[in-house]
């Protein structure tokens, strides 16, 4: 597992599993973010194949754990006044997805559990 | 707060990890760079290397030349749904070989200029324009190969 934490070398991630991660949908969730910078709401909705509300109530609680930044960001292709909304993990949700996929890892090597 | 604390068995956690391989590769059509991106820079660098061909009064030009390269970048930004993380030490290599090309290119024409060869400054023209273009799309490839490698 590639660990996107600064100063955490990429084979040093203790494996360890989240709670919070786990719910399929998040996983996916912080699958996509971490493999960005930033991604579009819409992107990732789409990518999930889940409606907005279903998206919006569980990156609330990934907000809510300190794992998911939201921003809003003015739109140069919309005609409306409706913004882009662009997702992001944090450090500490990087490094607690980091450590779950390890722990999955370690499961389906039957390592863990 | 939902939450799932089942560990799963090895055979779910295969599942699971197979899910977020095949996620990425949803992001990979949002994160190339577009085309008209790719073609403006090109056609700008171009341009810059053959400012020499304007004489003394080229400032304006080049000042044109730099907007519209921060313009575009700023444009991009704005329009990438999905916004890659650093390039990395090889990216930012690629960016000074870019500019040491294009300096060097530059100086080229300066040459040309001096020597009375203005139509030859096509070369360098034509050089910067390709060195500009090759650079651009193997950051690309990088940048989606660092993509598939997120574990």
């Amino acid at each position: 597992m590639s660990a996107d934490a600064p100063g955490v070398a990429p084979d040093e991630v203790a494996p360890r599993f989240d709670e919070v991660i786990h719910a399929p949908v998040r996983l996916r969730v912080c699958g996509l973010l971490a493999a960005a910078d930033q991604v579009e709401f819409s992107v990732v909705r789409d990518a999930l194949g889940v409606s907005d509300a279903t998206l919006s109530k569980h990156l609330k609680v990934l907000a809510d754990a300190g794992f998911v930044e939201v921003r809003k960001a003015a739109s140069t292709s919309r005609t409306d006044a409706r913004r882009l909304t662009f997702l992001r993990l944090t450090a500490e949700g990087r490094r607690a997805f980091s450590a779950h996929v390890a722990e999955l890892r370690a499961i389906a090597a039957g390592l863990g559990g | 707060m939902e939450t799932h604390s089942v560990t799963p068995d090895p055979q779910r956690a295969n599942e699971l990890l197979a899910d977020l391989e095949g996620d990425r590769a949803a992001l990979a059509q949002h994160s190339a760079t577009p085309t008209w991106y790719l073609a403006a820079v090109t056609a700008l660098i171009a341009a810059y290397v053959a400012v020499p061909l304007l004489g003394e009064d080229r400032t304006p030009a080049v000042t044109m030349i730099g907007g519209a390269l921060i313009v575009l970048a700023v444009l991009l930004q704005q329009r990438r749904l999905v916004r890659p993380r650093g390039a990395g030490i090889a990216g930012a290599g690629l960016l000074v070989a870019l500019l040491a090309a294009v300096l060097l290119l530059l100086s080229v024409s300066f040459g040309l200029v001096a020597g009375g060869l203005h139509a030859w400054v096509a070369l360098p023209v034509l050089a910067a324009g390709a060195v500009a273009y090759a650079v651009l799309r193997r950051s690309d490839t990088l940048a989606r190969r660092a993509l598939d490698r997120v574990r």
